[in-house]
């Protein structure tokens, strides 16, 4: 078992005192020196979404705790995940930590929890935005669905 | 020490007079740097949106690797936190191409031709499996980078890898890695 995933298993312990207390894991995206995307996890619905940039000082921790809270939630009795995945630029790092946070996923769904995850690519796909999508599909073991969206013109991509 | 400061300068400046440098930096690669360039690169993409996109993401695996592997550390800070090296970035009327250099290890300095090496023989979809299968490899907290920068960079580029390398002692190499990626037609 690689570190990853015996990390948020770990988080197990702490887990039994905030049984029913599952919070919304927010974070607002911001480009500063390092690009964070946004990240909305909904306690009540399940309903999640990542979108943005993805270029982290610590992207290994940062998806990680996404990934703790998709395992509590799970234990806290929730049954289905949702989650949105759009992203319009993320470094190999955070590709690399994102991979793991998806087989936390993976592994939650073959625990028998209903796991959706929509990746969205823009049109035009400059930043191959699908392909990205596509191999993340193959290399994790979960059915993500590839969903095309329009892009807005905005002054800043 | 009583040759002027200013020579080697002045020589290096005339090499690169007839080309049209976005950016030529020597130095710390630390986080506010990579900022800095990674804006001003990024800046380009209104010019011509796909390639501008490609050449941000190119510098930024070159640059993330500076920072974190490049032999050399900068002496006179306390921290020697930030790997130096060099980086140019310049423009032709059909491209853009970007040349990163960096000291290396002379034992990791096979390991990079090596891969780059086998890069260069494959096509688009045989590097994307080759991205898949190192990136599917162990995690290690303390190994930041993704171990795939040099794989997603050749999948961003037109042209193959163009590498480079001296030896500068029995320890260290002086490696370059130069990358160009053509700009769409008007």
């Amino acid at each position: 078992m690689n570190n990853f995933l015996q990390d948020v298993l770990l988080n197990d312990f702490t887990l039994s005192k905030q049984m029913n207390t599952m919070e919304d894991y927010i974070i607002a995206g911001s480009r500063d020196i390092y690009f964070s995307p946004s990240v909305n996890l909904n306690a009540a619905t399940g309903k999640c979404c990542i979108s943005g940039e993805s270029y982290l000082e610590e992207p290994y921790e940062f998806y990680k705790k996404i990934a703790v809270w998709f395992s509590d939630y799970v234990k806290a009795g929730g049954n289905t995940i949702a989650l949105d995945l759009k992203f319009n630029y993320f470094n190999t790092s955070s590709s690399r930590a994102l991979l793991e946070m998806l087989r936390v996923l993976r592994d939650i769904q073959h625990g028998g929890t209903e796991v959706i995850v929509n990746w969205y690519y823009p049109n035009p796909d400059d930043d191959e935005i699908l392909m990205e999508g596509e191999d993340f599909r193959e290399e994790c073991g979960l059915d993500i669905n590839m969903i095309e969206y329009e892009l807005e013109e905005s002054g800043d991509k | 020490m009583e040759e002027k400061k200013n020579k080697g300068l002045i020589d290096l400046y005339s090499t690169m007079n007839d080309q049209d440098i976005i950016v030529y930096y020597k130095g710390p690669f630390d986080d506010v740097i990579l900022a800095e360039i990674g804006n001003k690169i990024r800046k380009k993409a209104f010019d011509s949106p796909k390639s501008g996109k490609r050449l941000f993401a190119v510098f930024m695996e070159l640059a993330q690797n500076i920072s974190l592997y490049s032999y050399e550390k900068n002496r006179l800070e306390s921290v020697g936190k930030w790997g130096v090296g060099t980086l140019v970035v310049y423009e032709t009327p059909t491209s853009y191409v970007l040349t990163s250099g960096n000291m290396v290890k002379n034992d990791v300095l096979e390991q990079i031709q090596k891969k780059c090496e086998e890069i260069n023989t494959l096509d688009r979809e045989s590097l994307r499996e080759m991205k898949r299968r190192y990136r599917s490899s162990e995690i290690t907290p303390d190994h930041k980078g993704g171990n795939i920068g040099l794989i997603q960079v050749a999948l961003k580029s037109d042209a193959p890898l163009e590498i480079d390398a001296k030896q500068i002692d029995d320890e260290r190499s002086f490696f370059t890695i130069s990358v160009s990626i053509f700009k769409e037609p008007n």
